[in-house]
């Protein structure tokens, strides 16, 4: 934008003429908000060739005829021109007030080119380099959070360089990867917006239709994301650096028993229906009954407090160098980050630079180089773990004995991890330690040759080498240790991607009169990956060994006698792709839009003659505001009006390699057998996917209708889009039955939809020259529905995994992704539900369920209920009142009714405020954490959720047990809880919580100095001065860490679990731009 | 110059366009250096042979024999069961009967198996087809056939476990890609049994005698063992299964054919001597199975399933999980404990002439002085598994000591043979019971004089050799199944049951039986397993041989003589309601077993879920 001002600038400044009998008159120019002087405005004698363009001070002198009546004109690009009548002043003066109209004269990405936003005729949203800029984040994904429609961006976790997940419009695929395309200047680069600094971002394009990224063809299916960086410009060289710092603290902690409550919890658990041995083992452990008041004044301990509780310094410091000449153009961005978690021995680095250089060889020759180079090291094993539950490092800050001493003092090694499965938190931070190093280089380069002036050719070449490293040590109590004998071990990963990609295009626009115009653009794509990597893991370090001196010394590792370490492996894997494309869009007197494009692609991931797939789309638009009918209204208000309509195909092709035949591999694990005495002979095994030969492209068909209303003056931006999204075949990993040696095949099966409406409004609401508003706000509404699954199933069961063999999910034709399915919580059980009968002798009372009351004790470890006991909801029509599986229903989706976000900036005078809110409405989470603390599930000596401190009683204040059943229902009177149940976990709806949320996520307040102050200094030209909170303040009645969390992600099927999650925190910074 | 340079990019330009659009379909052609196809794989010799070694791989680990099939699958019979009390999702719930069609022990080795099945089925299509198995030259036919003939034995062992633990099992024989469904109902085991008996002939056929492939030892199936698994399944399909028709336990009215099958097969390994044969001394078949140093020049041990690697996937946790118990303070490490003897077990061997009670049953455990001393009658042992038998001696709490899963042993093949001739016969032949004397005569080694005399009636011959393979398998996971092919099952559940209750009572059989044995910790010579429980100090001292003590009743007070600890002996058996080791619901013994309904297992409810086609086991 700010270059077609300067190009603009320089035109109109090149013709000076000179008059006889003139005189001078001469001035300034002024902007009228800001009252800062304006270069380059023209002014200009009306009706003559005589004109001139103000300096760098804004000012001018002009030569005017010394008789006679003069009218100056003032025009500048982006502003209200203006006419002035010269009378015998010598000096006028000026201020121009913006032109808000023109300055909406935006320019779209619209893949392979750009168009101006009116003649746009697909949906695409788009986020300008000054949304960006006020959000000191790390990583451009996470300032993209809730600004654009139809858009979802979520972090996943709370971790330090936690995965963001990007979805347009819903995603398609059920079990693929849903993340969009990225392009960054003509390249396609994987997860691009966590490489990229928003700094150095100058456009977002987000194209949301398919007939829009068809122009990509394959991989465009989910939505492209174009990025388009900070070029230099023209003039001086900018130097600018950007400081911030700050720290980081958790978001809220899960409360837990305290001692006095565990303690006696635990007593609980020793004394009921147990053994005389086991109640031994309690007093050994805790002490007798009378004496557990101690436990009163013992420190409570939070763990969540001392694992996750620092102060989590972070700063960044960026540094932006831009400038050129005529011919070249060059813009350099380092950006260098250090970022502790908030959880012990986590942590982030990251360093990025990246150069762009743009160089005009002659008139007709232009080329450009684009280098960047990412350099991170993300710190710490994280909380979660795609493995199930014997892998939760969350469980130890919650589950661990709430004080220290007893049975672990906190010291190296665990002594009764084998009956808690616990260990002490911190010992286990410190014990697993990972470092996972990642250095991109992303380059491209291209070359544009114009041939004639409506015909060019550009080639481009882009070379991505991504080189990644992770070292992660087990020490002697991590869960890979213990495995191991208990003894140190290392896992060291490498890997490393080349990706080549070639695009050659020709556009041609022919000259078809004023009237019409056409641009037509053919292409050609190589997309070239490939991937080597390798993993060595090395086991049996000496006990003490360190870390660091673990990875600089893996020879130091030695088997016990008998064993041998596994063999290092490596793998070769990579894809190849080839695309032909083309695409003519058409405008008829800028009223009747037409663009037609068609994609054909072949993919090495499918068999020969599976290999193409064409997608062809087409997009109309009809600008009403520029018929003549509607001109002749002269409805003012109405700046601009236009209908558009799309429809097309796309591909997707996101899946393994080699899918589609049975081929053997070498492994020593999975395929080794002892043949002979102490060695592994290693064999030769098929994939663990069964090959089908018949895959082939996924194909994703849309429809989009869209409005675009310009409205006061251009002030009120109104964008509404509604759309159908239909996928086919879709590459499915399909589970098969385990009869066939596997347990999944890839198949094209099934078809989902999403359809949805999006709304997105842009008001200068204020605009005066000390004070400004301007909002935005942004509304999305997505219907996700399975039409169909494989081979005619209407349903199956999906497991989440966090609890082996749990069918937590319910995949279902009609239904959406995401179906949490299990049992409806009915409280507990009590006396009433059962008949008692008392033993003369002892006095005791055993309580038998009545015949109709439905007994749960599949979810009670396949015992008989007892008072007390978790009840479920009978649903099934079967005599039997045994709860079963069939009993389980849907309990809700993670799919929320609506998102949006509601941005807000204001400036006045030199203060400049921004509030970003995004909120979620009408999502349920399911909540795994809250099941598992809050049961027992065949382990003692576990903590519990402080709720569960409500639970039903069986134990008296004496520590009697209680069964007379008047007595027990008056000592429950006042509880509400269940009995932890020990039974195996199994969703109930009391684990599944409405995830609604509005979520301040930043607000900034910066102040920029006085220029005048600022120019004494000599070198700054601006300061700026900020405050911000990232994450202030999430309103919602969820009760784990954050209902954002989605922890089961690799299988798109289980969305919205909470498990494990690393926990949020908030960030509180302050920072300077200086720009010198 | 700038002209110059437009050029030269234009024709670069030129050149690379028409070079990526001329070879359009090689660049789409890409395959990974790390992988192979069936058809560079099955024509060289040391490739098939990998692909047969990725076929074993599926009998060990975890999931395989290394574990869950193993120590878990075969509990419970008249000789052990799981320690710890019941849960329908684990171990414990198997062990009890009482599994349900969730419990990942039962899916993880479900799955296991038919992936063993999958990977001998693309060898058995890929190799017969090879143009190295039709065109090679004789040594290269001679190997292919081997490992077709391993592949198809390999199959059939995979199959043969699925079905004596679920039933009518889905069977397919050629490759998933292949099926014409991926979807394969349940298919009669009748019919299964037949077609792998079948291929086991052609099997035995292809595979030479072990004296002629020395590098296979028993870690690969020889000749003898294809002959050996072949009687086995002859004898499951002659003998009694679940028809799932009609759930009753029920054997085909063709049995004999089967009987005559094992017979043939037995005899045929018996003739062979040079290649198998019993090892003299009973423990030294077992120890073998846990070093490198193997005392078995007898070759007894015909087929076992061999492991190492120290992983899940191609190691064991045999001695870690079951097998006698260490301390993991001991100088040891931890180990054993998993599975325990039904005490009455214990008093099934002859009081102090049979050598397999000390082997069989882990009568004492290392505690954490690394010191020896007597187990409660309720925390005995299977003591054919020892971590103090492996190279793993130290303190690290390593889970896998490389400890080999007996498959097969030439007693086997002894009591086999003994078996189907009496049925055959109806009573036994001469060299049947003379088969049954070989074994009876390495168990009495030194005490030849004391072997019980030998029945010659059908049924009475029948009893000793049901006696006899309790005595000689017992912990190898054959019992079970036994009493299953015989449709015993449920009466010997029961007749353990009362044998239980009169033990509690000091009753019966039990009536010299101690309460209480007092024991003191002494030294572990690591000599063999005679002499060291003949070494167990127990009270009153070194005055009384050992084996009195476990039959004279004692001081019968819990309270022990200065010096000594108390075991609960009688005592440990309780039959509380609730947690009595009887018939309780948590600890009892078989609690949740209904004859002819669970003698197999719940099929895995994911694998149902997936597969419309199969059914669900009577009443799962």
């Amino acid at each position: 934008m700010k270059r077609i001002l300067l190009l603009f600038a320089l035109f109109t400044s090149f013709t000076v003429s000179v008059y006889a009998q003139t005189r001078q008159i001469s001035g300034v120019i002024t902007e009228k908000a800001t009252k800062a002087p304006l270069p380059g405005v023209s002014v200009i004698v009306k009706g003559t060739k005589n004109a001139v363009s103000t300096d760098e001070k804004g000012a001018y002198t002009l030569a005017i005829p010394s008789t006679g009546s003069t009218v100056l004109v003032v025009r500048f690009v982006g502003y209200v021109s203006q006419e002035i009548t010269v009378g015998t002043q010598t000096k006028i003066n000026l201020s121009l007030a913006e032109d808000v109209a023109q300055l909406s004269e935006v320019v779209v990405n619209i893949g392979y080119g750009t168009v101006r936003k009116e003649a746009l005729t697909g949906s695409v949203s788009s986020v300008g380099a000054k949304d960006l800029a006020d959000f000191p984040v790390g990583t451009a994904a996470e300032a993209l959070a809730g600004k654009l429609a139809g858009v979802s961006v979520t972090a996943t976790e709370g971790s330090p360089g936690a995965e963001v997940q990007i979805k347009v419009r819903g995603g398609s695929s059920l079990t693929g990867d849903n993340s969009p395309l990225y392009i960054v200047d003509g390249i396609q680069v994987e997860n691009a917006l966590s490489v990229l600094s928003p700094n150095e971002i100058q456009t977002i394009d987000v194209l949301k239709d398919i007939a829009s990224t068809s122009i990509y063809g394959s991989r465009g299916a989910n939505g492209v994301v174009i990025i388009t960086t900070k070029g230099g410009k023209k003039g001086r060289t900018i130097v600018s650096l950007e400081s911030y710092a700050g720290a980081r603290q958790i978001v809220n902690t899960l409360p837990t028993l305290n001692p006095y409550e565990y303690v006696k919890y635990q007593y609980e658990l020793y004394n009921y229906n147990t053994s005389q041995e086991v109640k031994d083992q309690f007093t050994k452990r805790y002490g007798t009954f009378e004496d557990l008041d101690i436990y009163k004044n013992v420190e409570n301990i939070d763990w969540q407090d001392r694992v996750f509780g620092r102060q989590a310094f972070s700063n960044t410091q960026i540094l932006n160098l831009s400038g050129g000449s005529d011919a070249t153009t060059f813009n350099f961005t380092l950006n260098n980050t250090k970022e502790d978690g908030i959880m012990l021995n986590s942590g982030y680095r990251r360093t990025f630079a990246s150069f762009r250089f743009d160089h005009k060889i002659s008139e007709k020759l232009r080329t450009g180089i684009n280098v960047r180079y990412s350099r991170q090291r993300i710190d710490g094993v994280g909380t979660s773990s795609t493995g199930s539950s014997g892998a939760n490092r969350l469980r130890n800050a919650v589950r661990f004995q709430p004080y220290s001493g007893g049975g672990d003092s906190g010291d190296l090694f665990d002594a009764d991890y084998q009956t808690t499965a616990l260990t002490n938190p911190i010992a286990l931070a410190n014990n697993e330690l990972k470092y996972d190093y990642r250095n991109d280089m992303i380059s491209s380069a291209y070359l544009n040759y114009q041939i004639l002036k409506n015909l060019s050719i550009r080639s481009t070449v882009g070379l991505t080498y991504t080189d990644r490293k992770t070292n992660t040590f087990n020490g002697a109590i991590s869960l890979a240790g213990r495995n191991n004998g208990g003894l140190p071990g290392v896992i060291l990963d490498n890997s490393s991607l080349t990706a080549l990609i070639n695009t050659n295009l020709i556009n041609y626009k022919p000259d078809l009169g004023s009237d019409h115009s056409l641009d037509l653009l053919v292409g050609q794509e190589l997309v070239k990956n490939d991937i080597t990597s390798n993993s060595t893991n090395v086991k049996w370090f000496p006990i003490n060994i360190t870390p660091s001196e673990a990875f600089a010394s893996i020879q130091k590792a030695e088997p016990p006698v008998g064993s041998v370490q596994d063999k290092p492996t490596s793998l070769v894997t990579g894809t190849r792709q080839l695309s032909f494309f083309g695409r003519a869009s058409y405008s008829y007197k800028s009223r009747y839009l037409a663009t037609v494009n068609f994609r054909r692609d072949g993919s090495s991931l499918f068999a020969p003659g599976k290999q193409w797939g064409n997608f062809p789309s087409a997009q109309i638009a009809w600008r009403l505001s520029e018929e003549d009918f509607w001109k002749a209204q002269e409805i003012s208000w109405i700046d601009n009006l236009k209908v558009r309509f799309s429809y097309g195909a796309a591909g997707n092709n996101r899946i393994g390699q080699d899918l589609f035949r049975t081929l053997f591999t070498a492994n020593s694990t999975a395929g080794g057998y002892a043949a002979s005495d102490a060695s592994i002979t290693t064999g030769l095994i098929a994939g663990s996917v069964l090959a089908n030969p018949n895959i082939t492209w996924e194909t994703n068909t849309s429809k989009n209708l869209g409005l675009d209303l310009e409205l006061f003056k251009n002030r009120l931006n109104v964008s509404v889009d509604l759309y159908d999204n239909r996928t086919k075949d879709l590459l499915l990993n399909a589970n098969i039955p385990p009869i066939n040696g596997y347990l999944t095949q890839q198949q094209n099966v099934g078809r989902t939809q999403n359809k949805g409406l999006e709304i997105q409004l842009n008001w200068a609401a204020v605009k005066s020259a000390d004070f400004t508003y301007n909002t935005g706000f942004n509304l999305s509404f997505n219907r996700n529905k399975i039409l169909e699954l494989q081979n005619g199933v209407q349903a199956y069961t999906a497991q989440s995994g966090w609890v082996n063999n749990l069918a937590d999910f319910y995949i279902q034709v009609g239904k959406p992704v995401g179906q949490f399915y299990g049992f409806i919580s009915d409280g507990r059980y009590t006396v009433d539900d059962f008949t008692t009968t008392q033993n003369t002798t002892t006095g005791v009372y055993t309580y038998t369920l009545k015949p109709n009351v439905p007994n749960a004790s599949l979810l009670l470890g396949n015992r008989n209920p007892q008072p007390g006991d978790m009840k479920v909801k009978k649903l099934s029509s079967s005599s039997s009142m045994m709860i079963s599986e069939d009993d389980k229903t849907v309990l809700g989706t993670s799919q929320p009714k609506f998102t949006g976000g509601f941005n807000n900036q204001f400036a006045y005078k030199n203060f400049d405020l921004s509030v970003f809110v995004n909120f979620s409405v009408g999502a349920k989470v399911y909540n795994a954490n809250k099941l598992e603390f809050t049961s027992q599930f065949n382990v003692k000596d576990n903590n519990l959720l402080e709720t569960m401190a409500n639970r039903w009683q069986n134990f008296d204040a004496n520590g009697v047990r209680v069964t007379d059943p008047a007595t027990l229902t008056a000592m429950n009177a006042n509880t509400t809880l269940w009995t932890p149940s020990l039974g195996s976990y199994q969703l109930t709806s009391y684990a599944v919580e409405n995830g609604s949320y509005l979520r301040i996520a930043n607000v900034t307040l910066g102040y920029t100095l006085p220029e005048k102050l600022v120019k004494r200094t000599g070198i700054i030209s601006k300061l700026r001065v900020y405050a911000t909170v990232n994450n202030l303040a999430t309103i919602t009645g969820y009760t784990g860490y954050d209902p954002e969390a989605n922890t089961r992600r690799s299988n798109p099927l289980t969305p919205g679990v909470d498990y494990a999650a690393y926990p949020r925190s908030r960030y509180i910074l302050a920072g300077l731009n200086l720009v010198f | 110059m700038k002209t110059k340079f437009i050029n030269t990019a234009l024709l670069v330009l030129t050149i690379g366009a028409i070079t990526i659009t001329s070879s359009c379909k090689k660049v789409l052609d890409f395959k990974s250096d790390s992988s192979s196809p069936a058809e560079a794989v099955f024509e060289s010799t040391t490739s098939t042979n990998a692909a047969v070694i990725g076929v074993y791989n599926k009998l060990i680990g975890d999931n395989g024999y290394g574990n869950r099939i193993s120590s878990l699958f075969p509990q419970t019979a008249d000789d052990f069961k799981t320690s710890g009390s019941y849960s329908s999702a684990d171990r414990r719930g198997i062990s009890m009967y009482g599994a349900s069609a969730d419990n990942s022990d039962l899916y993880n080795p479900f799955v296991q198996l038919y992936s063993g099945v999958e990977r001998a089925n693309l060898c058995i299509k890929y190799i017969p087809a090879s143009n190295l198995y039709i065109n090679g030259s004789a040594a290269e036919k001679a190997m292919m056939q081997r490992y077709y003939g391993e592949a198809l034995a390999l199959r059939a062992q995979f199959l043969y476990e699925l079905i004596r633990n679920w039933g009518d099992v889905p069977a397919s024989f050629v490759p998933a890609a292949d099926a014409a469904t991926l979807y394969g109902p349940n298919a009669d085991h009748d019919k299964t049994y037949e077609r792998i008996i079948a291929d086991l002939k052609t099997a035995e056929d292809l595979i030479p005698w072990r004296s002629a492939i020395a590098d296979y030892g028993s870690f690969r199936f020889t000749k003898g063992a294809v002959k050996g698994l072949r009687a086995r399944i002859a004898l499951a399909r002659g003998g009694y299964s679940l028809k799932i028709s009609n759930h009753t336990m029920t054997r085909n009215s063709d049995y004999l054919t089967y009987y005559k099958i094992a017979f043939d097969e037995c005899l045929d390994i018996m003739n062979h001597r040079g290649d198998h044969t019993l090892n003299p001394v009973y423990e030294n078949v077992f120890k073998s199975l846990h070093t490198i140093s193997r005392l078995d020049d007898a070759h007894e041990l015909m087929f076992e399933v061999a492991a190492y690697g120290s992983n899940a996937s191609t190691d064991s946790k045999l001695g870690y999980y079951n097998g006698v118990r260490y301390n993991s303070a001991s100088s040891f490490g931890q180990g054993g404990g998993g599975i325990n003897a039904i005490p009455t077990y214990f008093y099934e061997f002859d009081q102090s002439k049979d050598v397999r009670r000390d082997v069989t049953i882990g009568v004492w455990e290392i505690n954490a002085n690394s010191r020896k001393i007597l187990n409660a009658a309720s925390a005995l042992t299977d003591g054919k598994f020892r971590k103090s038998w492996t190279a793993f001696n130290n303190s690290s709490s390593a889970q896998t000591f490389a400890i080999n899963w007996p498959i097969l042993r030439f007693a086997d093949v002894l009591l086999m043979y003994a078996e189907a001739d009496n049925e055959i016969n109806n009573g036994p032949s001469g060299v049947a019971q003379a088969a049954l004397a070989e074994v009876q005569r390495r168990a009495y080694a030194g005490n030849e004089t004391s072997i019980p005399v030998a029945a010659t009636s059908k049924e009475g011959f029948f009893t000793a050799i049901v006696k006899e393979r309790l005595l000689e398998f017992g912990g190898e996971g054959i019992r079970k199944y036994d009493l299953i092919r015989w449709n015993l099952l449920n009466s010997k559940i029961i007749e353990t049951r009362d044998k239980l209750r009169l033990f509690m009572n000091g009753q019966g059989a039990y009536a010299n039986v101690p309460n209480y044995i007092y024991a003191k910790e002494n030294v572990f010579l690591q000599t063999n397993s005679v002499a060291e429980v003949a070494n167990l100090d127990l009270y009153p001292g070194t005055s009384t041989t050992v084996n009195n003590v476990f039959y004279t009743p004692g001081l019968g007070t819990s309270a022990a003589p200065s010096g000594y600890t108390t075991k609960n002996w009688r005592a440990a058996v309780t039959d509380d309601p609730s947690t009595g080791s009887i018939s309780g619901p948590l600890s009892g013994f078989a609690s949740y077993f209904e004859a002819n309904k669970k003698e197999v297992f719940p099929y895995p409810k994911s694998a149902l879920i997936e597969n419309p086609a199969m059914v669900q086991n009577f009443g799962y």
